[in-house]
């Protein structure tokens, strides 16, 4: 693996190359991404990724796949930025990771460095490549580890204890890794009970920090957290108490960053978001006071998915319409490309639909129906935009029966 | 396309008491006319006059069991909610004094062209009409090039006008009117009224009926190399389709014999007109009959991506014109085995693959657009 230095910039135009990131559009963001990702040392870089990680988990977007990705992958939900973590607890700190996969380069065993060669060109996206070459690394980090802090730790800012107690985590991850990584990938699908309880089984030995640390992946990865708590739960009593602070910290956590995601996103993470506030609904670990915290985090999910809306129909269909209803002629790819906003939003409502904000959406499109009729109204110019065209869009956000008395309206107008 | 989006399970409930078990029509006016909807829960449904002069909805069983739903016209709005583009559809067809195929289009049409079913198919209705106003005046010169011909008069210049053909045909007219009493006039308006007639037919090149069993054959073709690589379910789909085609097209060589013999006395074509056009208008409709539908299952094919073709021929398969038992008896004995080898086929499709799976499996707003997206496809196949 080629080592290539810390990107050189000042801070000053790092701060406004992570505000633009926060900005950028979600391709856009990818790219930034992939460029900061070909760096081996991101160094003071990583501040650019910093604001907008949430963001990239919602996205989805593949990274780069080096050593210290591919090593941490089975702890993914318990990495922190240097500033949140916490001595003592089930968590490792990012600045952490780079040093880790340092160390271990140096001394991991011949077999081992050739399947860090094969990591060249991969990403995070290629799962069956990861469970292959992780099935190598994974248990080869696991052995390579030094006992003591080696001199190059120093460059982590942590000191010896710190060395200890990191190590006595991943130790037996790494051990397990194949199997954990196998439950992570099958998240989408649930994952399936027999993948998870072996997860679970092959890191509990290690005591309830490990535990944790694996049963926070596996719940961030889950389609179905709740099933996946339970199952650990079952395990033994101290997994019992693992499994509750696990759920409790997803009920904590923030929603997706549905403004700065796309419409198509912000539906595809509300949908992800809503299946998954169901299944942990129905999990029995569940009291009346964690169902409570549930509904919050539910209203709050869905309050700013209704904001997406809210934005989104203003910005790509309410804008777009006065604009073309201003101009003089309008082409069939300008009104097309309102129509197509409309689809991406009327998904964004069923999505949002999902996550309980009937009555309150309903409005919502009932006021933006009314302002696309009058609109509408008087509108009769040829070769610009028809009633029509008008009417197809709240067809399209509402359904034909609005259509239907939206264009008597407008035409009486 | 409401906020209770009708799911095709709720839809099929609603429908449960219209099903009919079988659906072999017996007359082409029995089997209806395809309606160019763009409501999920419509695709393919067609229009026919059902008892005491109220029309019937035909809708495929869309689980692809063997079947439809016979629904009075009126009870449309009560099994789903159709799009602003059906619902036009749907007031408009009922008040047509005649079903026919063309009578369908023409309405049809008017609704793609005021935009109902977007930019796309409004452009596409529109193109449709010029191209059918010139090929009006293709047909009506392809006409007087055949009066000339037939009458035996010198042969036309390499690059004759058309005003010199117009000349030449006019003598031809004036001298055959006198001998049977039809004036210039008369016989000019005959022939105008004719190449209306005949827009879709022929004579002379670029007509849209030929043309749209070329497409047929090609996409027999088409169907047949990509089930070639796949499983049993695929080749029995395209063997179902190559049956239902070559049923198609050999009733459509038996209707296009007559045809032919028409246009190859045009005078007589005229004399005939002048007595009674009836029925060269029924003569004419016939292949339009018989091919109507097609162009939805070539619309389906053509627009699906390579990798959903599965999904498209599950589709196609649910509305596959089905050929009507009087097509049985006016073909030869070798059809009537097609006939019976279609009927087979199709049991074998609908019992052996995705009998009851969930048709629509996308979002109904999305589907809209597809199914908007063949509307402006399908246009363009008959212009």
């Amino acid at each position: 693996m080629s080592s290539s230095p810390p990107l050189a910039c000042t801070l000053p135009q790092l701060r406004r190359l992570a505000q633009a990131a926060s900005e950028a559009e979600d391709a856009a963001l990818a790219q930034i991404v992939a460029v900061l990702d070909q760096l081996d040392r991101r160094g003071e870089a990583d501040m650019v990724l910093e604001k907008v990680r949430p963001r990239l988990r919602a996205l989805g977007v593949p990274r780069r796949l080096n050593l210290a990705r591919l090593l941490f992958l089975p702890m993914d939900g318990a990495i922190r930025s240097p500033k949140e973590w916490r001595r003592g607890e089930a968590a490792l700190p990012r600045s952490a990771l780079p040093v880790l996969a340092e160390i271990l380069l140096l001394r991991l065993e011949p077999g081992a460095a050739q399947a860090v060669q094969a990591l060249e060109g991969r990403s995070t996206a290629e799962l069956e490549a990861i469970a292959r070459l992780g099935a190598v690394l994974w248990p080869a980090a696991a052995a390579a580890l030094p006992p003591q802090p080696p001199p190059e730790w120093a460059e982590s800012g942590l000191g010896p204890a710190d060395y200890h107690a990191i190590a006595a985590l991943c130790t037996p991850i790494w051990q397990a890794g194949s199997a954990i990584w196998a439950a992570v990938a099958a998240g989408p699908l649930g994952p399936p009970d027999a993948l998870a309880r072996a997860a679970l089984l092959a890191v509990a030995p290690a005591g309830p920090p490990a535990l944790s640390i694996v049963l926070v992946t596996l719940m961030g990865a889950a389609a179905f957290p709740g099933a996946v708590a339970h199952l650990a739960a079952l395990l033994n009593p101290q997994a019992r108490a693992v499994a509750v602070q696990a759920l409790d910290a997803m009920l904590a956590a923030a929603p997706p960053p549905f403004a700065q995601l796309g419409v198509e996103r912000a539906t595809d993470a509300a949908l992800a978001l809503a299946r998954r506030l169901d299944n942990l609904q129905s999990c029995s670990l569940l009291g009346s006071d964690r169902l409570r915290r549930l509904e919050g985090a539910r209203r709050e999910a869905e309050e700013a998915c209704r904001e997406r809306y809210l934005v989104g129909a203003e910005q790509e269909v309410v804008a777009p319409t006065q604009r073309l209803l201003a101009a003089e002629a309008v082409c069939d790819e300008d009104v097309a490309a309102v129509e197509a906003a409309a689809r991406a939003l009327r998904g964004l409502e069923g999505a949002g639909r999902k996550l309980g904000g009937g009555p309150l959406l309903d409005r919502c499109v009932k006021e933006l129906v009314g302002r696309l009729t009058l609109l509408g109204r008087g509108t009769s110019r040829p070769g610009g935009l028809s009633v029509v065209d008008i009417v197809r869009n709240i067809e399209i956000l509402s359904g034909p029966q609005a259509a239907a008395a939206a264009l008597a309206a407008m035409r009486k107008g | 396309m409401t906020h209770s989006d009708a799911p095709s399970r709720e839809a099929l409930s609603r429908l449960a008491p219209f099903a009919t078990g079988h659906a072999k029509p017996v007359t082409f006016l029995e089997r209806g006319v395809t309606l160019p909807f763009t409501s999920p829960n419509l695709l393919g449904g067609r229009i026919r006059l059902g008892e005491r002069g109220q029309s019937d909805l035909i809708l495929a069983n869309p689980a692809g069991v063997e079947g439809a739903y016979v629904l009075p016209w009126s009870a449309l709005p009560d099994f789903c909610t159709p799009t602003l583009h059906d619902r036009a559809i749907w007031e408009r067809v009922a008040k047509l004094p005649k079903v026919t195929p063309r009578t369908v289009r023409e309405v049809t049409r008017t609704v793609a062209r005021e935009g109902y079913a977007g930019r796309n198919a409004a452009r596409a209705a529109q193109e449709a009409e010029r191209a059918g106003q010139r090929s009006r005046v293709m047909r009506f010169y392809a006409l007087l090039a055949a009066l000339v011909a037939q009458a035996g008069l010198a042969p036309a210049p390499a690059q004759e006008s058309a005003q010199s053909l117009e000349q030449r045909a006019r003598e031809v007219l004036r001298l055959r009117g006198r001998e049977a009493g039809l004036g210039l006039d008369a016989a000019l308006l005959a022939l105008q009224q004719l190449a209306e007639a005949f827009e879709f037919y022929g004579p002379g090149g670029g007509a849209l009926l030929p043309g749209l069993v070329a497409r047929i054959e090609e996409l027999t073709r088409e169907v047949a190399a990509w089930a070639a690589g796949l499983g049993e379910a695929e080749r029995a789909f395209a063997a179902l389709l190559r049956a239902s085609a070559e049923l198609s097209l050999t009733a459509w060589q038996e209707i296009a014999a007559p045809l032919e013999a028409l246009l190859a006395d045009v005078w007589g074509l005229i004399r005939r007109w002048q007595a009674d056009p009836a029925p060269i208008l029924n003569q004419l409709a016939r292949p339009e009959w018989l091919l109507d539908g097609w162009e939805l299952l070539l619309a389906l094919w053509a627009n699906a991506p390579p990798a959903r073709r599965g999904e498209a021929a599950r589709e196609m398969a649910a509305i596959i014109p089905v050929t009507p038992a009087e097509v049985e008896t006016a073909l030869a004995e070798k059809a009537r085995v097609r006939t019976e080898a279609q009927a087979d086929l199709l049991r074998f499709w609908r019992r052996k693959v995705h009998a009851h799976e969930d048709w629509v499996t996308g979002q109904q707003v999305a589907l809209v657009a597809r199914n908007e997206a063949l509307r402006a496809t399908a246009i363009g196949y008959l212009r």
